[in-house]
């Protein structure tokens, strides 16, 4: 399973070398020196979406009731608890740590298998880190942006990270019993993550006018100020 | 509008709203951005809180020191939000008054217009620079519109202060928090005037608007011109306008 979903990584990547046209009035970005690459894996992430990814986050929001999504969602929240945890123990940060754990021990249990969260009500605050995160606090710089086939967004730096924390994956030990039951929830975690994003189309569209640029100026702000939140401000709002 | 008493309120009391310790279960990441817009909504507006007991008026709102401000008007919009059904169901009419009597008083919208333009800024008639400012802020409303939804779960915490009492350019960092999500950071920079201290960009999850859309209008610009740029705002407002219209049932 794993090394399934590896292999279809390495073959996306390899095998959408097309380029996209850049859009006039476009400025080169020094972050991102393989545009041309990765504006044509936006492009087919953004087909994909479209024609089967979006459609099915649809229905699944249409078909399946509130109540048994938040259960779904917070099972995998639950989970995601579990590997922050390590993380942040990783980055040196046992408070956080401590947190991360206690919020998957309370809802594991307190929770039903983690499909209610008791935990935020008791205070425990949730938090989210991975392996790219991880290796930014080490000191790695995130390297040219990087947009992944089918998982859209990253760095050179998170791609990597992406690697570590899928064959680290809690779901594959969790539904070791058979393979289908694996893909069944590696198709449900991806359709949970595509609904909770379905609300936000309308301010990202607003974000961007040209959507490949908006998306990656946002996804790189972000990653920088989860690895510094201290950094000091970088004034350009002079000329 | 209810009560918007205007008071002093110490400084200790800057955790709005403090730990939440009963929540509801609530969405996922989606929402979690969401949200983070709707704190800037929240954190523009102006007047006091609303939680006010009988404390008698001291500073005007303008003239408090940077964070105090922030924290105060913050508070206000999401007490507003919480008690206001019309706006969580996002009338965006009502939504509009909010901005124009909570926000735009705090907030020097010229100048975040003319930053976001760059140098394109003064190559724009004086008609030309209404109408941006207009339609840039009519954007900015519209993207945060969403957020309204979320606003009544949502607390913000006022972050350490990283500025000394002299500086006239300050950045006051805050984090919107809602229970079971991660929190979302959203900080302001605010210039000291005259009229005293006004917001001028904000930063939502790290992206600073006016370096963002400076980026985003500087490519329309250049393909399109400056007309061009006025005609796409208007045309992208009109969307989401109707986007949010239909979305509503």
């Amino acid at each position: 399973m794993r090394q399934s979903r590896l292999w279809l990584l390495a073959f996306c990547l390899f095998g959408l070398f097309g380029c996209a046209s850049i859009p006039e009035g476009q400025q080169a970005d020094g972050r991102d020196p393989w545009e041309r690459y990765n504006r044509a894996v936006f492009d087919f992430n953004m087909e994909v979406d479209a024609a089967v990814v979006k459609p099915l986050a649809e229905g699944y929001q249409a078909a399946v009731p509130e109540v048994v999504r938040g259960m779904v969602r917070h099972f995998f929240g639950n989970l995601s608890d579990l590997v922050t945890s390590v993380h942040h123990l990783l980055q040196g940060e046992p408070t956080e740590a401590l947190t991360a754990a206690g919020r998957f021990l309370v809802n594991s249990t307190l929770g039903f298998f983690g499909v209610s969260d008791p935990a935020s009500e008791l205070g425990l605050a949730k938090s989210r880190e991975d392996f790219g995160l991880t290796l930014g606090v080490w000191g790695a710089e995130s390297g040219p942006y990087l947009v992944l086939p089918l998982l859209g967004p990253s760095s050179v730096r998170d791609g990597l990270g992406t690697a570590v924390d899928m064959t680290l994956d809690p779901l594959d030990p969790v539904f070791n019993s058979s393979q289908s039951a694996q893909n069944t929830a590696v198709g449900l975690r991806l359709l949970d993550t595509r609904v909770s994003l379905l609300g936000l189309e309308p301010a990202l569209s607003a974000l961007s006018f040209d959507r490949y640029s908006a998306v990656r100026d946002a996804y790189l702000a972000r990653r920088a100020q989860q690895v510094n939140p201290n950094a000091p401000f970088r004034d350009e709002t002079e000329e | 509008m209810q009560n918007q008493t205007l008071f002093a309120r110490p400084p200790h009391l800057f955790r709005l709203g403090g730990p939440r310790l009963f929540a509801p279960a609530s969405r996922t990441l989606g929402g979690f951005i969401l949200l983070v817009m709707v704190a800037f909504m929240g954190g523009l507006l102006w007047s006091a809180p609303s939680l006010a007991q009988q404390a008698p008026a001291v500073t005007p709102m303008s003239q408090r020191p940077p964070q105090e401000l922030v924290a105060s008007v913050t508070r206000d919009i999401l007490e507003t939000i919480k008690n206001d059904k019309s706006l969580q169901q996002r009338d965006l009419r009502r939504l509009s008054e909010l901005v124009d009597q909570k926000v735009m008083p705090v907030v020097n919208f010229s100048r975040m217009t003319a930053l976001a333009m760059g140098r394109h800024w003064r190559t724009a008639s004086p008609e030309q620079q209404q109408r941006l400012v207009a339609a840039f802020r009519d954007l900015l409303m519209l993207t945060y519109s969403e957020a309204l939804r979320y606003a009544p779960e949502a607390t913000i915490d006022i972050r350490p202060a990283r500025y000394l009492p002299s500086d006239e350019d300050v950045i006051v960092r805050t984090a919107l928090i809602r229970p079971g999500k991660e929190p979302i950071p959203l900080d302001y920079r605010l210039q000291k005037t005259p009229d005293g201290w006004k917001i001028y960009d904000f930063n939502v999850l790290g992206l600073w608007m006016v370096e963002h859309y400076r980026s985003q209008f500087t490519q329309l610009v250049s393909a399109k011109g400056v007309d061009g740029l006025i005609t796409t705002l208007e045309e992208k407002n009109q969307a989401l306008r109707q986007a949010v219209a239909s979305g509503k049932g």
